[in-house]
């Protein structure tokens, strides 16, 4: 499939809504499960819904790719910029949310439900390698209630509970719980030949269930200059491992269960706050076979992290900042010897010039030490100019260092082994942008980029029955991000992205697996936000190489989705989304996992 | 600093971009080409078994077996020198003639000169840059054969080879015809026949292949459904699909006749890190090709656990090999805990009469787990899938230390050689997996990668960077080459990378 039809549908559309918005105002979109830019908060003043699944929120994001192993709520990859695995960087509220032992997020974690801002910075500089997505709950003025209970197709149903009250003035908490589980069976053509011809030959995609449960707990205290808040988070999960379309795993299940926990303290003057947080955590992880409970594969952790940061004004009357952070880490397996220690120190300082154009500095530099893996800088030199108020120009060059994980370094015997001679691998990155926002009526942003991945961490044979992780050659990656938002009318809106991404792995000159070379995510929205709406939502992905010799590929796919919202009171609204409209049953995603055809989603929400 | 390596580096990522756009390949030079000219026939030379190039600071002429009539005469000319010698009664021959440096550079070729039956063949030879020339032989174009592919066999329609490919994760049989050159890994005449998962979710996971004496149909090992399919190659269609009673995981399988023999491996449970596989005892059953189906007719409890190939020697007498059972406890190295084995076995030549059994038996021990073996010579030849060495053994031998091992240079800690294959000039072809290459045994000398093959032949360019694609399977194709087909004729399945790469010789050896 082409990425032409895409493109040219976006660029027409675009045209058409741009002629449609001449002389008119409109208000901001509300829609809740899209972002306008990247590196600017996603504004809301509630907190967000997504209709069927979390990853709706993310799709909305250039530069992203989101791998689902086949399903609602199976485990989801994230790349960024074509980089994925431990080189994303999770902070919730502060807490780390990355895996301490593998580095990896399940996106399917993520308590998207009670969010309120998003926030995705690309590139090295801000904590990870590929980027760093940060999310924040609403700040608490008054007493509030929010349930919404959800049903749909695979047997899919959702319930979640938001609540949040304020003791007096100086306590406040913050609750909620979300539940959410599937049948997961779902029927998918193993060729495209079969899908149009014989629907006898689907094959019914099983042991696909998932069950999922999150909750989190955060109070808040303030006394005079003191702030302190305890935040505790906790997560299972359970489910089957389907394997990829034709060869199904059918008996393996696996589930993953942390508990998390960080406590802060903040003392704030007029130009000078000192933080110190302390996170820690434990994990349990086991896979086993249906049905053979002495294959049981187990492993649990524990890490703990300590932070110190000193921020402050030092010319207040220019807005200029610092903030010097000093950080401490622990991880150990509780069922052996090994354990790492770490411990890092950031400076990060801002200029603002104001003549003759508004001109952002940002400089930050800094490193880590962990005792396997020696020292790990990081810098950012970022330049941000906003010559008038609609246009700004900025330019980004970064530079990290990732430490290999527990597991890439320690993994024990098996079919996946660590390899305890891996070096830390580093990312540069070189952004230029510009973006031109018309503010409440449209929004073009266009970024470039070009970031090498030197010494790259990736997964091959070691021999012919064992794969571990090398450090390779590197890789080179370019790639081409647009970002358009078009309000002509309150009740018309378009939002699109597209993006160009170019890797190579220079070790087999052959871009990376699962990075598609073409893009695009396209949402349509219909109808007041406040009122009955409608949003039609394309993805388009085009063929990705499946493999890191470029042999095997995942053809190109279209999904079309419509998400409908219908206010029934002022405390009450019901939603309705159709994922797959034309039930396209032969995409895959990453690895050739196939995604589910046409399903129906139905939430009722609730609020106090 | 890291700025301007990174304007280096974008710079060199879009030159190569643009050079690779610019120039798409290949120029005018034979030796870079897919197809080359024709060889002139001669009943005095075998021009595809003999080669010239250079060796250090000598000039060096070798004919492999049956390069030239017994006790010819051989001459090799370069400029005003020349060496001569008799060919063996097989029809070898060597010759080295020491050259200057600066006569290595300015002589392109040679004269060889063969006398015998009162005839006289003079023949131009370049002089071969030996590793260069070597570094030709893996064909640009690969095909992509999908997701983990196992087996490979060669098949023929009207003179035209086919290879019969199963991709075991990607349930798929890929059917390529082999005359033509692959563009951007495919080629439009490329066949495949999926294999669903079954009711129960059960993947197909086709292993291995055999061709019927016919040639039309192949019999594929479907591991993952305990079955085994019937499928016309040229028609895509599978026949029939047969199981044998409580026999599970068939791997390798072969044709005697309208017999069918299969090794069932009868796995039990997958191994983890904490305990090994589980194997119950290895089972061969044997079915009847009766038209369109296979028939069950037996099975046959071996003595040792994990069979893995069914073989044919050179007398046409059938044998599997058993691998053990493999352990990956030890994070150093892997070991079996149930040691490996040949076994002759018995095949019924009668349908319906006489029951299959163990003629003879060669205990392999725990050390050395066989690939697929060739039989040449009354020697059996195999590579070691967890270790360095080379098997040469008797097949009347008892035991493995009756053999003979050949240990392999490997710059890689884990090496394995899982496939051995007869090739031209009395050479053994054995694939290297973790390095990428082919190790060539001359069978007349029982020497390791002799002159002009001294490192083996290397397959891919990236094995030395760690990243090796695994070869596991080799094919060489019916004729001879630049006589019958001015193609590649050898062909190299490469299971990491989930690609067939063809192999032309006539890169390094004829005139």
């Amino acid at each position: 499939m082409s990425a032409w039809p895409t493109m040219k549908m976006v660029f027409i559309l675009s045209l058409f809504f741009a002629f449609a918005a001449q002389g008119k105002k409109s208000v901001p979109d509300e829609n809740p499960f899209l972002t306008r830019v990247k590196r600017v908060r996603v504004k809301k003043e509630e907190p967000p819904l997504s209709i069927a699944q979390h990853i709706d929120i993310l799709q909305q994001l250039p530069g992203i790719t989101l791998n689902q192993q086949g399903g609602p709520l199976t485990p989801v990859d994230v790349k960024i910029r074509g980089l994925s695995g431990a080189r994303l960087s999770v902070d919730l509220e502060g807490i780390n949310l990355v895996d301490p032992i593998n580095g990896l997020i399940d996106i399917n974690d993520l308590p998207f439900f009670v969010s309120h801002n998003m926030q995705l910075a690309s590139g090295p500089g801000d904590g990870g390698l590929s980027g760093k997505l940060s999310l924040q709950f609403p700040s608490l003025k008054k007493s509030f209630a929010i349930s919404r209970i959800g049903f749909g197709s695979l047997k899919t149903g959702r319930a979640e509970l938001i609540a949040g009250d304020r003791f007096d003035k100086n306590y406040d908490f913050l609750f909620a719980t979300q539940g959410t589980t599937t049948a997961g069976n779902f029927l998918f053509s193993p060729t495209s030949i079969v899908a149009d011809t014989d629907s006898s030959l689907l094959i019914e995609r099983i042991n696909n269930d998932q069950n999922r449960w999150v909750g989190l707990l955060k109070i808040s205290e303030r006394l005079g200059n003191l702030k302190g808040s305890t935040f505790l988070f906790a997560k299972m999960h359970e489910g089957g491992i389907a394997g990829m379309a034709m060869s199904p795993l059918y008996y393996l299940r696996g589930s993953h269960k942390y508990v998390t926990g960080i406590q802060k303290a903040a003392y704030t003057t007029d130009n000078l706050k000192i933080e110190m947080q302390w996170q820690a955590r434990l994990d349990a992880r086991e896979t086993w076979q249906k049905n053979m409970p002495f294959t049981r594969s187990e492993a649990a952790f524990a890490s703990t992290q300590v932070a110190l940061s000193v921020s402050g004004l030092y010319a207040k009357n220019l807005s200029n900042s610092f903030t010097l952070s000093a950080s401490g880490e622990f991880t150990r397996l509780l069922d052996s010897l090994t354990q790492r220690k770490g411990a890092g120190l950031q400076l990060k300082v801002q200029n603002q010039i104001p003549f003759p154009f508004p001109l952002t500095m940002e400089f930050a530099a800094g490193f880590r030490i962990i005792n396997d893996a020696g020292i790990m800088p990081n810098g950012l030199v970022h330049f941000h100019l906003k010559p008038c108020p609609a246009w700004m120009f900025g330019l980004r060059l970064a530079e990290g260092t990732r430490a290999p994980t527990f597991s890439e370094l320690y993994a024990p015997s098996g079919l996946v082994l660590g390899n305890p001679d891996l070096k830390p691998e580093s990312s540069y990155e070189t952004e230029i942008y510009g973006q031109w926002d018309q503010h409440t009526l449209l929004l073009l942003k266009l970024s470039a980029f070009y970031g090498f991945l030197s010494g790259g961490i990736f997964y091959f044979n070691r021999s012919a029955f064992e794969i571990f992780p090398i450090n390779t050659k590197g890789v080179h990656r370019a790639g081409l991000e647009t970002q358009i938002a078009v309000y002509p009318q309150k009740w018309l809106a378009l939002e699109g992205n597209l993006q160009l991404n170019a890797t190579q792995l220079i070790s087999t000159q052959k871009p990376l697996p699962n990075v598609p070379g073409f893009s695009s995510t396209l949402t349509f929205r219909l109808g007041e936000t406040e009122k009955i709406c409608v949003w039609l939502k394309a993805n388009y992905r085009s063929s990705t190489a499946n493999n890191f010799f470029g042999t095997l590929t995942t053809p190109a796919y279209l999904l079309l989705d419509a998400f409908f919202k219908i206010p029934l009171r002022t405390n009450a609204s019901l939603h309705f989304s159709v994922s797959n409209i034309f039930n396209n049953l032969d995409a895959r995603d990453s690895n050739q996992f196939p995604l589910p055809g046409r399903t129906f989603f139905a939430l009722l929400e609730l609020t106090s | 600093m890291s700025g301007l390596r990174n304007i280096l580096n974008l710079t060199m990522l879009f030159t190569g971009i643009l050079f690779q756009t610019a120039c798409p390949g290949d120029n005018d030079d034979p030796d870079l080409s897919y197809f080359y000219p024709p060889l002139k026939e001669h009943p005095l030379c075998r021009h595809e078994l003999t080669v010239v190039g250079q060796d250090g600071h000598a000039v060096k002429a070798r004919g492999f077996t049956g390069s030239v009539p017994a006790n010819a005469h051989i001459k090799l000319q370069v400029h005003t020198k020349e060496v001569q010698t008799i060919a063996t009664k097989n029809g070898r021959f060597e010759l080295t003639l020491p050259v200057t440096q600066a006569e290595l550079k300015s002589i392109q070729t040679a004269n060889l000169i063969v006398a015998a039956e009162k005839k006289i063949l003079e023949t131009k030879y370049r002089i071969r840059r030996i590793d260069d020339s070597l570094r030709q032989i893996p064909q640009k174009n690969p095909l992509n054969t999908g997701s983990v592919p196992n087996d490979l066999v060669i098949a023929y329609q009207q003179e035209r080879p086919f290879a019969i490919i199963p991709a075991s994760l990607a349930g798929e049989l890929h059917v390529f015809p082999l005359d033509k050159e692959p563009k951007n890994g495919l080629l439009l005449e490329t066949k495949t026949l999926h294999f669903f998962p079954d009711e129960t979710n059960a993947p197909a996971n086709p292993f291995s292949v055999a061709l019927d004496h016919a040639g039309k149909r192949v019999a594929v090992s479907l591991h993952g459904q305990h079955q085994i399919a019937l499928v016309d190659i040229f028609k895509q269609k599978i026949l029939s699909v047969t199981k044998a009673e409580n026999a599970k995981h068939p791997q390798g399988l072969a044709f005697f006749g309208s017999n069918l023999l299969v090794a069932f491996t009868n796995l039990i449970e997958s191994g983890t890190r904490h305990k090994p596989a589980q194997f119950g005892p290895g089972l061969l059953a044997r079915f009847v090709q009766v038209g369109d189906r296979l028939q069950w007719m037996e099975t046959l409890q071996l003595p040792c656990q994990n069979p893995t190939h069914v073989l044919t020697d050179d007398q046409g007498q059938a044998w599997v090999s058993c691998a053990g059972v493999f352990s990956f406890l030890d994070i150093e190295k892997i070991s079996l805990t149930h040691p490996a084995a040949f076994l002759k076995i018995h095949v019924p030549e009668i349908y319906g009469i006489g029951k299959l059994k163990v003629e003879h038996m060669i205990d392999l021990g725990i050390q050395f787990s066989p690939g697929s073996a060739a039989f040449v010579q009354d020697t059996i030849v195999a590579g070691n899938s967890i270790g360095p060495g080379i098997l040469l053994i008797s097949p009347q031998a008892k035991n493995i230390h009756e053999g003979r091992i050949l240990l392999v240079d490997s710059e890689k800690k884990y090496p394995s050689f899982p496939y051995a294959m007869p090739g031209f000039g009395n050479l053994v072809f054995i694939t290297d997996f973790q390095n990428d290459r082919l190790l060539v045994l001359d069978m007349e000398t029982q020497i390791l990668n002799p002159w002009p093959f001294k490192q083996g032949v290397p397959l891919t360019k990236t094995a030395h960077l760690n990243i090796f694609k695994g070869p596991i399977a080799l094919a060489q194709r019916k004729g001879r080459p630049g006589i019958d087909f001015q193609a590649p004729e050898m062909f190299a399945l490469f299971n990491l990378s989930a690609e067939l790469i063809p192999l032309s010789f006539l890169k390094v050896m004829g005139p």
